[in-house]
């Protein structure tokens, strides 16, 4: 029986809990550049294509699995087969290394939220001068992945607090988590919103949300802008690691599924979409403030949020001088707080994990992953943390792991369980029901679209760091030649230059200005994947993750009742 | 009515210093917040809508 199992208050504090761990900071920094980079407004209909043939299908399956089995994400694939528990706690592991790198990424929101209380912005109101302030200020980045060079306290510090937050917050389980989401998911509604409004009154504006809303229908006839709206949903949803069927096992055997799925993934959409308003608004005036293309202006993930918007923020010294302070503090609180309800969420669920196998109790589990997690957090805090973040996040969360997951996961429930009979069981408690259709994504549509999205990241991200520019070299009149390396831009402009290098003779070139395409193409830290330590060390994670899930798997369970039949 | 929704917003956006949405984007925009928000709204009330008592069959 399951008598102990802790319960959420009430179905309002799950679906709470639930949209705040959806929700992150890929709905503000990744997807309104998805979109604008495919089709603009057009990106709606690939986007809800995508959602509803996968992301509500794979988030029923999650809910399903915790609800109708009363456990963690092991413990519920368990159930099906005892083959499959690795997969669950695969999916715990691959989320607590994310955690690991995500909870820096708060850290450095927070290290801008200390230093937006100025009356004047550190990092300056141009591009340049917002990227020099992050690489040599915040991160202080290294000449590359495999030079430490030591650690950056200002991170260090931000990263060591916000662990200590999420072990307060979770290790009284899932009665304080209620509790806490109460304030954390609807706070940064309100700041988005102070932002939006703010944005939209701002000169140019309209410009900014041209670009995002103006529908390009011919790049629904490009495969990439499918791909980019199914890649899209599946990270922004947090599918594959585990939480949603955690956080669902908390609730009734009774409880509804169906409609608490539709509830986050619109409420998922929606958040994405509000980003999109205040993104770029602010970007939109940004640009004509500088006098500059939108285009040059627009980029996505960390350089979206620690270099443009801030430089844009400042910019609005020239409107009132209180301006940049006051929506700098609220900008970086809202990154910060949109992240941390998605960060505890992952030890919530591999807390859950460990209690149901091994029943220890949950302060020694959260104190156990608060400090494998500090500590892990502890090598992205070094000078060249920014490189292994992007490193992991790239074979971990891009590629080797989540991707894996969320295959594995359809695969167990779609091919190797009753699942027609799973959908009836899962009807007979929601108050929508889904048909037929359900089997089909989730044994045709999820898995075939996962390893299309797996095959093409792996082959899109080894490309990446050879970027072909039209430049004929001097010294053996060939006319390929590939970017080489950034550098840094004397003259200021809105592009940064780079040096090229013959692909036949391997000159260096002179240095030129790469186009908007090429440009976009690069953050400021670009790590080359088909370097020899960055495979090994990329790969080392992932195999890491791997074997540790087979130990936890072959680990004899201390729960008498493991695998028991679960009351009500 | 998406038009003259249009003409207004343009109006006061012009007002602001503006150069104002163009119609296709004013159009995408309304439908996807029509789309997410109605989706959105829909659910939440079925969710939260006072469930009927089973009634006393003896």
């Amino acid at each position: 029986m399951n008598e102990l199992r802790d319960r959420w208050r009430s179905r309002a504090t799950f679906v709470v809990a639930a949209i705040g761990s959806a929700v992150g900071l890929g709905n503000l920094w990744r997807f309104p550049f998805v979109a604008y980079e495919h089709g603009g407004g057009a990106f709606l209909i690939p986007y809800f294509v995508a959602l509803v043939t996968t992301g509500i299908p794979l988030m029923i399956l999650e809910y399903g699995l915790g609800v109708r089995l009363q456990g963690s994400a092991p413990k519920a694939l368990a159930k099906i087969s005892p083959r499959w528990e690795f997969v669950g706690w695969w999916a715990l592991i691959v989320g607590m290394i994310i955690c690991m790198y995500y909870v820096v990424i708060m850290g450095i929101s927070a290290d801008y939220f200390i230093d937006s209380f100025s009356s004047k912005m550190p990092w300056g109101d141009t591009a340049n001068s917002a990227q020099t302030y992050l690489n040599k200020e915040i991160l202080k980045v290294s000449e590359g992945p495999l030079q430490l060079d030591g650690l950056v306290p200002g991170i260090l510090i931000c990263s060591l607090v916000t662990w200590v937050m999420m072990f307060l917050i979770v290790v009284k389980g899932v009665d304080r988590v209620g509790k806490v989401v109460k304030y954390t998911v609807p706070t940064p509604y309100i700041l988005l919103v102070i932002l939006i409004i703010r944005g939209v009154t701002l000169k140019g504006s309209a410009e900014g949300l041209n670009y995002f809303f103006s529908p390009q229908w011919s790049a629904l006839l490009d495969p990439s802008t499918w791909l980019a709206a199914y890649g899209q949903v599946f990270f922004s949803l947090s599918l594959g690691f585990g939480i949603m069927t955690a956080y669902a096992s908390y609730l009734s055997r009774d409880s509804d599924i169906n409609n608490n799925s539709f509830i986050t993934c619109f409420a998922d959409t929606a958040t994405s979409y509000l980003a999109g308003f205040a993104i770029f608004s602010f970007l939109g005036y940004f640009a004509v403030a500088t006098n500059s293309d939108i285009a040059s202006v627009v980029k996505g993930g960390p350089t979206l949020a620690f270099v443009i918007y801030p430089a844009a923020i400042s910019k609005l010294a020239d409107i009132a001088g209180w301006m940049p302070p006051f929506f700098s503090v609220v900008f970086f609180l809202m990154l910060f707080v949109l992240g941390i309800d998605s960060a505890f969420s992952i030890v919530e669920a591999f807390s859950s994990g460990l209690e149901d196998k091994f029943k220890w109790s949950k302060l020694r589990i959260v104190t156990i992953l608060s400090v494998i997690g500090a500590a892990g957090s502890v090598w992205f805090c070094t000078k060249a943390g920014i490189y292994w973040l992007d490193i992991t996040d790239h074979f971990i969360s891009d590629c080797y792991g989540l991707v894996l997951i969320g295959i594995l996961e359809a695969f167990a429930v779609g091919w190797f369980w009753k699942v027609k009979k799973f959908r009836e069981e899962i009807n007979s408690v929601s108050e929508i029901r889904v048909g037929r259709w359900w089997d089909v994504c989730v044994k045709f549509v999820t898995p075939a679209v996962l390893i299309w999205l797996l095959v093409a990241m792996s082959i899109d991200k080894f490309k990446e760091p050879r970027i072909e520019v039209d430049y004929k070299c001097a010294v053996c009149n060939a006319e390929k030649h590939i970017v080489w390396r950034l550098k840094d831009d004397p003259e200021k402009k809105n592009l940064p230059k780079a040096t090229v290098i013959c692909e036949n003779c391997s000159k260096e070139g002179q240095e030129v200005f790469m186009n908007k395409k090429e440009e976009r193409k690069y953050n400021s830290y670009v790590v080359d994947y088909s370097w020899l330590p960055v495979i090994l060390g990329g790969w080392l994670v992932v195999i890491s993750a791997f074997v540790i899930a087979v130990i936890l798997t072959a680990l004899k369970p201390r729960n008498p009742n493991w695998l028991a039949e679960e009351g009500k | 009515m998406v038009g003259l929704f249009h003409l207004i917003a343009e109006e006061t956006a012009k007002t602001a210093g503006n150069t104002g949405m163009t119609l296709s984007a004013w159009v995408m925009m309304i439908l996807s917040i029509a789309l997410i928000l109605g989706g959105l709204v829909v659910t939440v009330r079925i969710a939260f809508k006072p469930k009927k008592e089973p009634e006393d069959t003896k």
